[in-house]
């Protein structure tokens, strides 16, 4: 098992938010990854699920330090399974990627009108899967299967 | 592709920014006359209705919580409703008392979102809410916080924000205490003032002179503004029970469209959802919310429908004045009466989801096993009038360019806040014109 290191705020935990719908093929990939690490590393994180809608995401992120958030992409720019991680305080997001990938409204624009209105955690990663089978019902693509162990590795370190 | 002779004109829009998840639209103007409106917004939860078959009846609001991100109280209440029906059951006082005010969270969690970050962008030129929020930062914080107000009824009594699981066919798992419902009292008597100021706020916003004949359908109930309880009813006189709905109503399929679109046996469109409830149940509005829709210059029937704004704010204001007063009321009691299956049976069930009429039937056998399952959304049901709707508002404006007149569709289209959360996302914009 990996090591978790981090320098939790005045004894906060970081916080892990899964985006997506487990009834919605590769869009339940982030809680797939949540449900393993709610296994492996319950004492040293917390844990929230939502279907990634900006407000309820702002609500989450409110006043914490060290925010990681997973959530499936639909760019088209990356191969199906790669996993490609984002630190906004640190770095401008390619918006091409988001606004056409994300929820109508929900991660890029929260983290937007979060550094509108100066709420925007210190320590904000996205973890971030190229996904390709959003239909109903269907389970996860062997791509993106086989990446929840990156994606939980770039989670936790 | 068959070019289009120079009198033709087609505007498509495959992304609907703002529209909460993904919308295609398709309009094509031949000889400056609107010849075709299509929109493709919306897919129906037929996997959900093959997924239950053979659940018991205990799991239906859960499963069908999921559905919608957006709603999921809604399904939970059609599903649970639609059961207790089927057994006969009948809840004491107090769980009625306690669904409703579970409903109003919800109410009020969605019309805010719609408001302040979907649409009130719209009337103010701006493109979205975080440029909004660079103007107008107080504005989109105190929409912040009322959507909050209302996320923490749904939290409390729900269990959680995000598809609640407190929910159960009889009642709920567990109630809240006096004591968490007290702690909760003065932020909602915040919300509710702030709602009021909300109403203030978008009834001066710049609204184009634009009015439809629709025919309005919602719950129509004796004493309460229509959430959980009532007669679906029609400003065409209609007044049935939920288990005539299909009588009434039915779904066609559209062979240019993936979705499925209602209307009623008489071929004709409908609408459903705050105008509608608002028209055929004014007086069921609390004497305040009466007050502040007069003052917003409404009256009784709005036909505007871009001032469903104005309606989504005044249900907003409602819903927080209907939550203080169920509490006040501090129903108290059994967290549920049990149920068991019996004989063979369905059940019938309409609720009022923000959106408009949410339709469920059940099927259900001996062991209380689901047989079959049908599930009406409102978002299904509006998408002929938003056709009929566009196509009239765009015959008005055929000498806007095309990016004015996009932007009205667009606008227009959120004039019905519609529900795709549960379809697929990722879809481009396109914009194509000959």
């Amino acid at each position: 098992m990996i090591s978790v290191q981090h320098s939790p705020h005045l004894g906060e935990k970081p916080l892990i938010i899964a985006i997506g719908n487990p009834w919605r093929g590769d869009d339940g990939v982030a809680v797939k990854a949540l449900e393993s690490l709610q296994q492996n590393y319950a004492g040293a994180f917390e844990f929230k699920h939502c279907q990634g809608e900006a407000t309820t995401l702002m609500e989450l992120w409110k006043h914490r330090e060290d925010v990681r958030v997973i959530d499936a992409l639909s760019s088209g720019q990356f191969p199906v399974g790669s996993v490609q991680v984002f630190e906004p305080i640190k770095q401008t997001l390619p918006a091409e990627l988001f606004t056409i990938s994300s929820h109508g409204f929900g991660l890029f624009e929260a983290i937007q009108l979060s550094e509108a209105l100066d709420c925007l955690p210190k320590n904000l990663r996205l973890v971030c899967i190229e996904a390709s089978n959003f239909a109903v019902g269907q389970g996860l693509s062997p791509e993106v299967k086989q990446a929840i162990d990156k994606i939980i590795e770039e989670t936790i370190r | 592709m068959k070019k289009e002779s120079k009198k033709t004109k087609t505007i498509k829009v495959d992304y609907l920014a703002r529209v909460e998840g993904e919308g295609a639209f398709h309009i094509k103007i031949e000889n400056n006359q609107v010849s075709e409106a299509h929109l493709n917004i919306f897919e129906p939860p037929r996997f959900f209705e093959g997924f239950l078959k053979g659940r018991s009846f205990r799991e239906a609001p859960d499963i069908t919580a999921r559905i919608c991100g957006i709603c999921p109280v809604a399904y939970q209440m059609s599903s649970v409703h639609a059961i207790e029906l089927a057994y006969g059951v009948n809840v004491p006082e107090h769980i009625r008392l306690l669904r409703r005010l579970l409903y109003c969270g919800e109410w009020v969690e969605s019309h805010v979102l719609h408001i302040y970050m979907l649409h009130a962008p719209d009337f103010l030129g701006f493109p979205d809410a975080i440029t909004m929020a660079k103007k107008h930062r107080s504005v989109v914080e105190r929409g912040l916080r009322l959507k909050k107000a209302g996320n923490s009824i749904v939290n409390l009594l729900g269990g959680r924000e995000i598809h609640p699981i407190n929910v159960k066919v009889g009642g709920f798992y567990r109630l809240p205490t006096k004591d968490q419902w007290s702690a909760l009292t003065d932020e909602l008597k915040w919300a509710r003032d702030a709602a009021a100021e909300t109403v203030r706020w978008v009834k001066d916003l710049p609204f184009p002179d634009y009015t439809f004949d629709y025919q309005f359908v919602s719950l129509k109930h004796e004493y309460d503004y229509p959430m959980n309880e009532g007669l679906i009813g029609s400003s065409s006189g209609l007044a049935i029970p939920a288990s005539d709905y299909e009588n009434e109503f039915q779904e066609v399929h559209e062979k240019r469209s993936t979705a499925l679109h209602s209307i009623r046996k008489d071929g004709s469109s409908y609408l459903t959802g705050p105008l509608a409830r608002y028209a055929l149940n004014y007086d069921q509005l609390s004497a305040e919310a009466r007050k502040l829709a007069e003052e917003a210059g409404l009256g009784k029937i709005c036909l505007n429908p871009f001032k469903s704004i104005i309606v989504r704010a005044v249900e907003t204001f409602y819903a927080l004045d209907e939550a203080l007063r169920i509490i006040a009321l501090n129903p108290e009691g059994a967290a549920a009466v049990d149920v068991e299956p019996g004989v063979a049976c369905r059940g019938f069930a309409a609720t009022e989801a923000p959106r408009g009429i949410l339709y469920h039937r059940y099927s259900l056998n001996e062991q209380g096993l689901i047989e079959a399952a049908k599930i009406v959304a409102p978002t299904s049901q509006n998408q002929r009038m938003i056709e009929d709707d566009l196509k009239a508002m765009v015959s008005g404006i055929l000498d806007y360019d095309d990016d004015r007149m996009r932007h009205r569709c667009e606008q227009s289209i959120r004039n019905y806040d519609p529900c795709i959360s549960c379809s697929a996302h990722f879809l481009k914009l396109k914009v194509e014109r000959q």
